[in-house]
């Protein structure tokens, strides 16, 4: 089942002016991107910084609007939705980040920051607070203690409990274990792939390392200046790679060939 | 020539280097690999001089055999603006962003070397050459924002190169940099290395990376190297438990992990986490978290055994 579908997808950003009367430039940071995610699935999406990656991340969050193009979420255009409509569908989808350092409140507990999204849909369920824990293998009286206090990995399962605890449908990692060290890393895949299993969740997972996207993804899609360079199954793309740069970006994933 | 002998470096809630010996001879490609706080940046310090001044030092480091243990400040300055030389992750900040990045490079000849202004341009020139700048006598002009980010590492690996040192310590050198022009700046420190016989110190977390660019490698844990040997040999065959976990945790682009059922494998993991410096153990720091531990583990520090001087009381006993 189709769980997220975006159709040519395509963000334009307006640059400074270089010269007085000239135009402004223009720089098309998604260029005509299309893919789907279904429920339980994972879609890698790979590529340099600037290849427009994160833009793509966040209109799959509705933080900002496509100029052409449209995604389509259980069948609902959320770029359609008027504000509060949109905010009423948010819990389905949620995010995690890159850096566990930033993306936690210093100065709130853990257990404060990640029931926010609870608060902000009027709901208060310690309950489910102690679940979320318990889910991404924390202890529950972890709550009680503040970012500070914890290692990256820990922060990482923080941020991932924040993002579950919504119960939602579709996950956007942002290079969410590219700030850790090898072994944590691997914790971090395991369990998000356990979450996936347990919890039937579409992942639109961004990494540059094709070696991690090999271990998680489903299908990949390999973004070079905006445009889709490849997209299809993970076997087929890290077997049979149709382009050089898929292929650079296996050599410096550790593949000889 | 440098020789770091049973090196530790002791701060008030720990030690961060337990005993480490490393040899550095011209034209060696060394890697240094091991998690956050395993030492391999504090490893690096000793061999420039930059350790903290909070530390107690034991042990001994010569450089063509002359002990810098007690070394001045002014010793160690002599050693950093000729012989030996270090690039680190973060190309964005570690260039000031008011100066031209050709004056910045032709600084420390200007200050070391007493070349004139004319002159430490013209090597600049030939320096950014060499590190693969295009159009070095424009991009000299540059400021560090109007360069991308691996044009940014080689324009501070040719800060570093510019007396000529005879060992270059890179600490993280493609960690920031996308994945493609990371290979490129692996390929040209190891193209330096070769063409120079300039020694090369990489330190990664990045197996690939340090798998591409060395022909040694020393495995870290909690400031113990605790495994060594030749880098093909320690990625294919590794005998501490920590760098069999190390190795196995990474993800493998070749063998496409699915079961036959198409779901997908788990990754092996190392249970636990590093603990803090104060929270180690007296004996083996990988103690807690080995899968092969027993009782004597924890309370006593394992000698290196074997050809790859593994830090293992498992490998003592002739057990893993």
């Amino acid at each position: 089942m189709t769980l997220l579908k975006a159709n040519g997808l395509t963000r334009r950003y307006r640059l400074p002016r270089t010269t007085l009367l000239g135009a402004a430039p223009v720089l098309t940071a998604v260029d005509d991107v299309s893919f789907e995610i279904a429920a339980g699935q994972t879609l890698g999406v790979v590529g340099e910084s600037g290849s427009g990656k994160s833009t793509l991340a966040r209109m799959v969050m509705a933080f900002e609007a496509p100029d052409l193009g449209n995604v389509l979420f259980e069948g609902q255009d959320i770029h359609a939705l008027r504000a509060f409509e949109l905010r009423g569908l948010r819990p389905d989808f949620q995010m995690i980040f890159q850096d566990p350092f930033s993306s936690l409140d210093p100065r709130r507990k853990v257990g404060w920051s990640i029931a926010e999204p609870l608060r902000a849909m009027g709901i208060a369920a310690p309950d489910q607070v102690a679940d979320a824990f318990a889910q991404v293998g924390l202890h529950p009286d972890d709550g009680d203690k503040y970012p500070h206090e914890f290692s990256g990995g820990q922060r990482q399962r923080i941020a991932i409990a924040r993002a579950i605890i919504t119960r939602p449908k579709l996950l956007v990692a942002d290079e969410a274990v590219s700030a850790l060290d090898v072994s944590v890393q691997a914790q971090i895949l395991n369990l998000l792939m356990d979450l996936q299993d347990a919890l039937g969740l579409g992942i639109l997972f961004i990494s540059h390392d094709l070696a991690v996207v090999a271990s998680i993804c489903d299908t990949v899609l390999v973004m070079q200046h905006g445009k889709t360079l490849e997209y299809g199954t993970a076997a087929d793309i890290l077997n049979n790679p149709g382009h050089s740069y898929t292929r650079s970006l296996l050599i410096a994933a550790g593949d000889e060939v | 020539m440098f020789e770091m002998n049973d090196m530790t470096v002791r701060f008030a809630i720990g030690e961060a280097l337990r005993g480490a010996s490393l040899r550095v001879a011209p034209g060696d490609r060394i890697g240094i690999v091991g998690e956050s706080g395993s030492g391999k940046s504090m490893l690096a310090a000793c061999l420039m001089g930059m350790v903290p001044d909070a530390a107690t030092l034991s042990g001994t480091l010569t450089i063509d055999g002359t002990d810098m243990t007690q070394a001045s400040e002014a010793a160690w300055q002599a050693i950093r603006a000729r012989r030996a030389a270090m690039i680190f992750q973060e190309p964005m900040t570690a260039l000031n962003p008011l100066r031209r990045v050709g004056d910045t490079v032709a600084e420390p000849m200007r200050v070391h070397l007493g070349m004139r202004k004319a002159q430490a341009r013209d090597r600049v020139a030939t320096l950014f050459d060499e590190v693969g700048i295009p159009d070095p006598a424009a991009r000299l002009r540059m400021f560090p924002h109007e360069l991308s980010g691996g044009q940014r590492q080689r324009v501070l690996i040719a800060l570093a190169l510019a007396c000529d040192p005879e060992l270059l310590i890179a600490d993280e050198p493609t960690t920031a940099l996308d994945a493609n022009v990371a290979l490129k700046i692996t390929d040209l420190l190891v193209h330096l290395s070769r063409s120079r016989n300039m020694a090369l110190v990489f330190i990664s977390h990045d197996l690939a990376a340090v798998a591409r660019a060395t022909t040694e490698i020393a495995v870290m844990y909690g400031g113990d190297i605790v495994e060594r040997g030749p880098t093909a040999d320690v990625l294919a065959d590794p005998v501490h438990p920590y760098s069999q976990g190390l190795l196995a945790a990474r993800p493998d682009l070749r063998a496409f992990p699915r079961d036959a059922d198409g779901s997908r494998r788990r990754l092996p993991t190392i249970p636990g986490t590093v603990p803090p410096l104060h929270a180690m153990a007296r004996g083996c720091r990988f103690s807690g978290r080995c899968p092969v531990e027993r009782n004597a583990c924890a309370s006593v520090k394992p000698a290196p055994v074997g050809p790859r001087q593994a830090t293992c009381h498992a490998l003592s006993r002739g057990v893993a």
